[in-house]
This record gives C-alpha cells, sequence and structure tokens, in this order.
C-alpha cells in the first residue's frame, strides 16, 4: 500500500498525473479524504451553473 | 506530474490576473483527468466491494490495461465529461446501496479499446460515449462542429443524446448545419480580439451539448462541474451572442476545475447572496463562480466597445456598462463576506484589482444610465421574488 498524500485542498493535486493502476494501490483513507472532499455528498446536478433558476436542476446549489 | 501548493497559488494568482494560460489550462486538464480516475476508482471499489462477480470488475481491467498500451487515447476519453457525471452518479448510487451503470462503462470501455486498435464484441444499436452508436456494419458517428481562425482551431462533439449530459435541460437536436455559419463567425471574432480567451475555450472546450430553443428565444448555456469540456448551448440568436456564450462558460469550466483541487468558499456557510445575474438567492460559491465569469463577461464587451466593428458599438457600451457594475457589486458582496478561503481571496482581490481602472472608464451617460436602471431593475424584482431579504 502506498503511503497516505499530503493533502493540500483537495488532496487532488498530489495525485495528478496517477495513472489507474497507481491509483489501485492507494491506500483507503487517502482516496475516501479526496473522494470526501470533491464529491461530498453531491449529485450530478448539484454543480450546473447558468444565469436563470428556470430549471429544477439549476435550484439545487452546491 | 504532481502539483504542488505552489503551482495552485500560482494558478488561482494567474485566474485573479486575467485569462488562464495554456499552461494553466494544461494543468486543468490534468486535474480533471486525475479527478476523473479517483472518481472511477472509488467506483471501481464501491462495485468490488458489493461482490457482484468478476464480470462487474471487468471493465475496470480493461480500462487500466487500456491506459498502459494506449495513454493518449485514454488521456483523451477519461477526461471526456460524461466521464464525470458517470462517475459521481454511481456513487452516489454506490452510497444508497444500488448497482452503478456498468454496461454504460462497459460501453465506455469498448468505445475506448476500438480507439485502441482492439474489436471488442458489440450488440448493433449500443450508443458509445463521445464515439456514437454502433449500427452493425459501422457506426453513426457523433457530428463534429470544427472552425479555424488566425491559425487555432476549435473543433467539438456535438452531443446530444449521452445520458450522462442530460441534466443541463431539454435538449436539442444533434444537427451541426445550424451550428456551423454562428460558429464560423464567433470563432474569428475570438481569435481575432479575444485571443486569450479563444486559446483557453480551443483547449477547454470538447462538447457542445445542444439545448432546446427556450420559449420567447432567450438564449441557454450551461456548464456542469462535473463535465470539464462541455457547454451546453440553445441555438444563439446571432454570432456575438455565441461568442459571448462561450467567453462566460469556459470560465465556469475552468472555476469548477479549480474548486476540485483547492476550495475557495467555505462551504459550510450556510448564507445565500444576492447574484445580479440569477432571480434566486446563491450560495457564496456559485455567487463567485457567477463573479468569474461575469469578468470575463465584462471583459469581453469592453474590447468589443474599444474595438469591435462600428455597428456593435452602441450593443457593446451598454454591455460593458451593465457588466462592469454588476460584477462590481458582486465581487464587493463576495470580499465582505468573511466566509472566502485564502484561495478565494487572491481571487477576488485579484480580479476586484482588474476591474478598478475600468469602473473609471468614461462612458455615454445613455449607457450609463440603462445600466443602471437594468441592475435597479433586476434587484427590485429580486426582492419581490425572495422576501426576507435586503440589499
Amino acid at each position: 500500500m502506498a503511503e497516505p498524500a499530503h493533502v493540500v485542498g483537495s488532496g487532488l493535486s498530489e495525485l495528478t498525473g496517477m495513472t489507474l493502476r497507481q491509483l489501485t494501490g492507494l491506500d483507503e483513507p487517502t482516496l475516501d479524504a479526496v473522494v470526501g472532499r470533491v464529491v461530498g455528498q453531491a449529485g450530478p446536478w448539484d454543480r450546473l451553473w447558468q444565469e436563470d433558476a428556470n430549471h429544477g436542476a439549476a435550484r439545487r446549489a452546491r | 506530474m504532481s502539483l504542488a501548493p505552489a503551482d495552485v497559488e500560482h494558478l488561482v494568482r494567474d485566474l485573479a490576473a486575467g485569462d488562464p494560460t495554456p499552461r494553466d489550462m494544461r494543468i486543468l486538464r490534468a486535474v480533471q483527468l486525475t479527478r476523473n480516475q479517483v472518481l472511477i476508482e472509488a467506483v471501481r471499489r464501491g462495485v468490488a466491494g458489493r461482490g457482484d462477480g468478476d464480470g462487474a470488475s471487468a471493465p475496470f481491467r480493461t480500462l487500466t490495461e487500456l491506459q498502459e498500451t494506449a495513454p493518449e487515447v485514454m488521456a483523451e476519453l477519461l477526461v471526456l465529461p460524461q466521464v464525470g457525471c458517470w462517475a459521481v452518479e454511481s456513487l452516489r448510487l454506490l452510497r444508497r446501496r444500488q448497482p452503478p451503470d456498468l454496461a454504460y462503462l462497459a460501453a465506455f470501455t469498448a468505445g475506448a479499446a476500438i480507439r485502441a486498435g482492439r474489436r471488442p464484441e458489440l450488440t448493433p444499436g449500443t450508443y458509445v460515449p463521445g464515439l456514437g452508436t454502433y449500427v452493425g456494419n459501422g457506426w453513426r458517428g457523433l457530428p463534429w462542429l470544427r472552425a479555424e481562425a488566425d491559425g487555432l482551431a476549435l473543433a467539438v462533439r456535438l452531443e446530444a443524446g449521452d445520458p450522462y449530459l442530460s441534466g443541463y435541460g431539454p435538449r436539442g437536436a444533434a444537427e451541426p448545419g445550424p451550428w456551423r455559419p454562428a460558429m464560423r463567425v464567433a470563432w474569428r471574432m475570438l481569435t481575432g480580439r479575444h485571443r486569450l480567451v479563444a486559446e483557453a475555450i480551443a483547449a477547454g472546450f470538447t462538447t457542445l451539448v445542444p439545448l432546446a430553443s427556450r420559449p420567447g428565444g432567450k438564449p441557454a448555456s450551461a456548464t456542469s462541474g462535473w463535465a470539464y469540456g462541455a457547454i451546453a448551448l440553445s441555438p444563439p440568436p446571432d454570432a456575438v451572442t455565441l461568442a459571448e456564450s462561450l467567453v462566460h462558460e469556459i470560465r465556469h469550466l475552468v472555476l469548477g476545475a479549480v474548486e476540485d483541487v483547492v476550495p475557495l468558499t467555505d462551504a459550510n456557510d450556510p448564507r445565500r447572496w444576492y447574484a445580479p445575474w440569477r432571480s434566486d438567492p446563491r450560495p457564496l460559491g456559485a455567487l463567485l463562480q457567477g463573479c468569474y465569469a461575469s469578468m470575463a463577461i465584462t471583459a469581453f464587451w469592453r474590447t468589443e466597445h474599444a474595438c469591435g466593428p462600428p455597428e456593435l458599438r452602441e450593443r457593446a457600451e451598454t454591455e460593458y456598462a451593465h457588466r462592469r457594475a454588476i460584477t462590481a457589486e458582486a465581487l464587493r458582496r463576495a470580499a465582505e463576506s468573511g466566509s472566502l478561503t485564502a484561495a478565494g481571496e487572491t481571487l477576488v482581490a485579484g480580479l476586484r484589482a482588474r476591474l478598478e481602472p475600468w469602473l473609471r472608464e468614461r462612458l455615454s451617460a445613455s449607457a450609463e444610465e440603462l445600466a443602471g436602471r437594468r441592475g435597479a431593475e433586476h434587484r427590485a424584482r429580486w426582492l419581490r421574488a425572495n422576501p426576507g431579504y435586503t440589499l
């Protein structure tokens, strides 16, 4: 198992450039922490940016 | 290419000072590629934890192998906007103990294998993300929109059918013909007078999701923080509006990618804010997104006012007067919120410093008056629609 990455910000910058195979070796706490910070409790359309609020999806703000 | 904290700080300072540089765009693309891969890995582990058998893990293994044998192909495909949307939706389903859509991943993997020179078995009628539909004896490929001017090329997929790019609103037809004339003119305009932002668009805009025309004809445009590279647009009334929309939306894609690396606001701040371009109160992060995009629109109209064709000057001056006023107002609210992170402070301070001299530029009294009236009318409408708020 790889050592936990030093987390600054979301922790994603420290993983930038890793391949899918390298990520399979990432320890669970580090992966969980990065995913948790990037995704939170979010669904796919909670980061929708548009000028008007007339779409139902746009009402769900990040 | 791990990013050091100094790289991230440099990136935020760049974005505060002006348009993202080609280097910034390369960094953001790499970040988004990694983000999608991290999310895919999280989905892989979630699927493995469900114990659905070896078949469920097969597409993940294939993707890993393909990345080793065809890294350039996979770098193009794994950063596609629908990959991020699929992955985050899959994680949401896994949290609810529901199975993710592995058929979609299998189709994506098959497409990647084809691009890498393999011949996977496909059922006719299968939609392959980013590629098109397999029809048995060949492909009904996705249409592309291409434009080239002043040595800078733009090439985007026209993607009207992907189920994971469906959240922008009712979609329009996957028919490139109506887009081409406006895109050609808009691209000439952008490469000629807005070179840096055109370079950012060429680097970051990969997928156009056509939206249906809205009742009343007001053009619609949107982006999602999970879909790097995708811009959703309704048919534009003219090429200038299309150019403005691209300038606006690329900024959302850029700042969304930055937010994945470093938070800009305190996400736990429950307050909602007046944004002069929206009818609903917005969280601070969304207000900041709007500020960053509105700053680009301000710069766009400032340049058009100064250097654009004579027939556009009046419109450009009015839009510039309006945009610089509402952007300054929204940036002041963000700056005074007390809930920006250090990176958010850097961004907002830089945007305000850039905007401040523009606010002193003399414009005609009629443009200023119209801008003032538009701003006042929006505030009045907003207050009526959102009782309990004061401005």
